[in-house]
């Protein structure tokens, strides 16, 4: 598998990474730095007959070598850049299928685009998958859409399951095409012990959750998705990003959920990040999260004296209700967290899981807890 | 709504027009006078002749209008539940057969019962 | 708007339309509703639209779109009914040691053994038994009062497990008694073979001895529990009351009694119209009153949980699990399609199989109306024979006049024995049944309760779920 090394030169004014590639194969690699950080040696990935010296090169600079870890797996880009596609030191690492989507939420981190792009994020993802360190123990799995991948996803899963029998998968998706039972079957077939499927609910009221997907049909293929994956007993976190539209009914949704959905193994309620299309959609969308603090709480208590698990994501300690605070998480990404400098007075700082770094636009509400 | 004529001191009579209360609604709604009233009904051309016998005691006015009211608001409520079964029948017929039809033992059950009778 | 309905039920309730759907989701909504959503006069702005559709109580197309989830939340609903019958009541004998002003079990005072059941019924009885589908069985004792055979109770358990060694089913053993002749053997055996006790107990002293007829009666009981207790754990013993007329009188002092004898919950229950009492008393009397002694107690109990004990209801519980949650719950007796077969069998002394415990006591009194068959006779003959299809057409309350449609049909259950034994007729007549008026009587008052109170019980109310 691995037949290509190839070491970097040092050079006095810049550490150039010097490698060769033709533009029709995707080029990743996988990189071993040793102390001294003076060298880095890439081992390609995958076959290839066509490597050519000197067609391309790529100059990194300074900071962005010093970014690169021993374990980091890069992705070349024909544009000259480059990418980390895995760390083995983050606790965040996804595989990314594709970036078009069926539904077109208003708070979209992760604008769809329309490019088909299938069979050039399997092909990526699929090498990337036998690059994958032996003793990784979780990942995630994440698009746009991943489920418009069909049969080709199955094929990833598959492949993980064979190299990592024990790995936690978490698969973001909006549950629409799990409508199709076969489907769920075929998924359920591959005997992946620890997946964990993470579906966005935005309403109980339809026709509210198709506005937030900016799709029609979606609330019933999502209720129909979840329910054909509960007959195979799989395990479901619903995910709840609260935005201005559908604050109102939040506690109904919470009652619906139970009602209807009690078999789900956990329920997150999800501060928005201001970004992607939040700033396009902001009149309809966006609220500041202590507007909705009520709402929030009473909601999260309802499921939690269910017996549900509940869990708060995305929102700083400071505009939820104390009581709350125990089901707040650290979910931010390692590499996207942001605290503010009023912070550094606040006594909750060290349980605290901060705010977007990406968001371009905050509550005015952050304040320091004393 | 209903007119009730007093035939004697325990027995009262009223016409219902039987385009507006169809006979299943007019059973359903004396159903629950039954109790202490002896009830007959009978179609007359397009009305249905209601006759409420008391079983003990005689009728006083306060009797007659709480009786009234009861059977007026019998009468509008079975008329809303009529409709909603009708609507909803096979629905509901969907329902069960969906609920139950994945379930071999059921469907065994009806295997056997046919063998025994 | 044009929409389409999905089947509910509605009913006046205080100053209010209470809605329920065919799944137990409901709705408070204002007088008239009912009338307003079928002559299509709601409209999409209303904000009771948005949960009429997500209450499944009407839809935008004519075959609902998630009719599959609603069947699946049907079945969920009815999960009583999965695995068949899954308890299994032997009456050992009908002798007892007590003389109990209510019994409904007929008992004699003797010492004959003719009534007492018999090893071939026992061996018949629990082949039976094994024939059920269910992977979970409960195999209860009762009576008269079953410690009085001890030989047999000991037969039959290991019987069943040496059974069950190949079987492999999930039984629990459960023996009904007064307490009174608790003795060693019985403990050790209940120790070994992980057997729960289930005992009467009426209130204070003077309430349980003179429903008893013994003047020591409590403090044996007592006794008994406080033995069964240190030796088999406190877990293992639970305490049935039965409210004699007497008792309507103090509903206080019985839940008191019951928390200062370290119970965490009562079911209050009232008499059934069988066996030795009151054969020529007021039934709708003691029902009413029955109904404000209910009320009462649960007041009581809900200071006492505000005080910070935790004490149960466990028939609120049970009515409150059907209102509140998607769930189904085990208890035979409010049931539709009824417990009787489906879900409870009875293997009496007399060596015949009957539909409930209710129906062996109707043998009592020569009426055979729900004896089965005899424990000789073959499975099928019995569980789906003649006499189980005939019962078979009043166990659905969703069929019975009255009950169709009942706003509270979901939550309530079908009784065609108690019919049967009170109105001469199994599918009943509901304007003087005292199960219906009880029964409805209790919910109303329930949500009533959830509606004006909420803040105030939903926590206690959800305490009591969590824990069953």
């Amino acid at each position: 598998m691995l037949n290509n090394t190839v070491k970097c030169l040092q050079h006095n004014v810049f550490q150039e990474v010097l490698i060769v590639y033709s533009y029709n194969e995707i080029l990743i690699g996988k990189c071993f730095v040793d102390n001294s950080h003076e060298q880095i040696e890439i081992q390609i990935g995958f076959e290839t007959n066509n490597l050519q010296l000197d067609s391309k090169y790529i100059l990194l600079n300074k900071d962005d070598f010093n970014c690169i870890e021993s374990g980091d797996i890069l992705l070349f880009r024909p544009n000259g850049t480059i990418r980390i596609i895995f760390s083995e030191n983050s606790q965040d690492n996804v595989l990314f299928l594709t970036e078009q989507c069926n539904n077109h939420c208003l708070m979209c981190s992760q604008p769809p685009k329309s490019r088909n792009d299938i069979d050039y994020f399997y092909l990526l993802n699929s090498k990337l998958i036998d690059l994958l360190p032996l003793g990784l123990s979780k990942i995630g799995i994440t698009g746009g859409e991943p489920t418009l991948l069909k049969e080709k996803l199955i094929c990833l899963l598959s492949q993980i399951e064979n190299r990592f029998p024990e790995i936690e998968i978490q698969l973001l998706s909006n549950g629409r095409n799990f409508e199709d039972i076969n489907y769920v079957h075929a998924i359920s077939e591959i005997g992946l012990k620890k997946l964990l499927i993470g579906i966005p609910l935005h309403s109980d009221y339809y026709l509210d959750h198709d506005y937030i997907a900016q799709s029609e049909n979606a609330f019933n293929q999502t209720l129909k998705g979840l329910y054909n994956l509960a007959r195979y007993n799989f395990n479901i976190e619903l995910r709840v990003v609260i935005n201005k539209i559908n604050h109102v009914r939040l506690h109904k949704t919470s009652e619906y959920i139970f009602r209807n959905l009690p078999f789900v193994c956990h329920v997150a309620f999800m501060g928005m990040e201001y970004t992607g299309l939040v700033p396009k959609n902001s009149k309809e969308i966006w609220i500041d999260p202590i507007d909705y603090k009520d709402e929030l709480k009473k909601s999260v208590l309802n499921l939690s004296s269910w017996g549900m698990n509940v869990s708060i994501f995305n929102l700083p300690l400071c505009l939820i209700d104390k009581s709350l605070h125990v089901y707040a998480q650290k979910s931010i990404s390692d590499w996207k967290i942001k605290y503010f400098e009023q912070c550094e007075e606040c006594i909750l700082r060290f349980n605290c899981g901060g705010d977007f770094g990406t968001s371009l636009k905050y509550s005015s509400n952050i304040n320091p807890v004393y | 709504m209903i007119d009730f004529i007093q035939i004697d001191n325990k027995t009262v009579e009223c016409r219902v027009d039987s385009d507006i209360f169809n006979e299943r609604v007019i059973t359903k709604s004396l159903y629950w006078l039954s109790e202490n009233f002896n009830l007959y009904q009978e179609l007359s051309g397009k009305l249905f002749i209601i006759r409420i016998e008391l079983k003990t005691g005689t009728f006083v006015q306060s009797t007659i209008e709480e009786l009234k009211s009861h059977l007026n608001q019998n009468l509008i409520d079975f008329k809303t539940r009529d409709i909603i079964n009708q609507e909803t029948k096979s629905i509901r017929e969907i329902l069960l057969i969906k609920a139950f039809a994945n379930n071999d033992e059921f469907e065994d059950f009806n295997l056997i019962t046919n063998e025994q009778v | 708007m044009n929409y389409s309905l999905f089947p509910f039920r509605f009913e006046r309730f205080e100053n209010s339309e209470v809605l329920v759907n065919e799944v137990g989701d409901f709705l408070v909504c204002s007088i008239g509703t009912a009338k307003k959503i079928v002559e299509r006069q709601i409209s999409e702005t209303d904000e009771i639209y948005k949960d009429l559709v997500s209450n499944h109580f009407i839809s935008t197309s004519p075959i609902p779109q998630l009719i599959d989830n609603l069947a699946t939340r049907y079945r969920t609903k009815k999960a009583f009914l999965d695995n068949f019958t899954a308890l299994h009541i032997f009456v050992m004998t009908i002798r007892c040691n007590q003389n109990c002003l209510y019994c409904q079990a007929s008992s004699k005072e003797s010492n004959q053994t003719i009534y007492d059941i018999s090893y071939e019924t026992l061996d018949y009885g629990i082949d039976l038994m094994f024939e059920s589908p269910s992977p979970y069985l409960t195999m209860e004792f009762q009576g008269g009062e079953p410690t009085l055979v001890y030989d047999k109770l000991k037969y039959a358990i290991e019987k069943s497990e040496t059974i069950n060694n190949l079987k492999n089913k999930n039984i629990t053993y459960v023996i009904c008694t007064n307490s009174v002749a608790l003795n060693d053997d019985v403990l050790t055996l209940c120790k070994n073979y992980n057997v729960l006790i289930s005992t009467s107990l009426d209130g204070p002293e003077f309430i349980h001895n003179q429903n008893r007829g013994r003047n020591d009666s409590y403090q044996k009981v007592l006794s008994g529990i406080s033995n069964a207790r240190s030796e088999l754990g406190k877990d293992k013993i639970s305490a049935l009351m039965t409210t004699s007329k007497l008792s309507l009188d103090y509903p206080k002092e019985i839940v008191d009694s019951y928390i200062e004898n370290g119970f965490a919950n009562i079911f209050l229950r009232a008499l059934n119209p069988y066996g030795l009492v009151y054969k020529a008393d007021d039934w709708n009397s003691y029902y009413s009153r029955f109904v404000d002694f209910y009320k009462s107690a649960l007041e009581y109990i809900i200071e006492k949980n505000k005080e910070g004990i935790y004490f149960e209801e466990s028939f609120t519980t049970l009515i409150l699990k059907k209102i509140l949650t998607p769930f189904s719950i085990g208890f035979v007796d409010l049931q539709s399609p009824a417990g009787l077969i489906n879900a409870v069998v009875v293997y009496n002394y007399d060596g015949y199989v009957y539909a409930s415990d209710e129906s062996r006591m109707l043998a009592e009194h020569n009426d055979f109306t729900f004896r089965l068959g005899s424990v000789k006779d073959k499975y099928s003959d019995l569980f789906y024979g003649k006499k189980a299809l005939e019962i078979a057409n009043t166990w659905s309350n969703e069929s019975l006049a009255g009950c169709s449609d009942c706003a509270f049909q979901v939550y309530c259950g079908a009784d065609p024995v108690r019919n049967y034994t009170t109105q001469n007729d199994m599918e009943g007549f509901r304007p003087t049944s005292s199960f219906c008026k009880k029964n409805k009587a209790i919910i109303q008052h329930i949500f009533s309760l959830i509606i004006n109170r909420n803040d105030e019980v939903m926590p206690i109310f959800k305490g009591w779920l969590n824990q069953n």
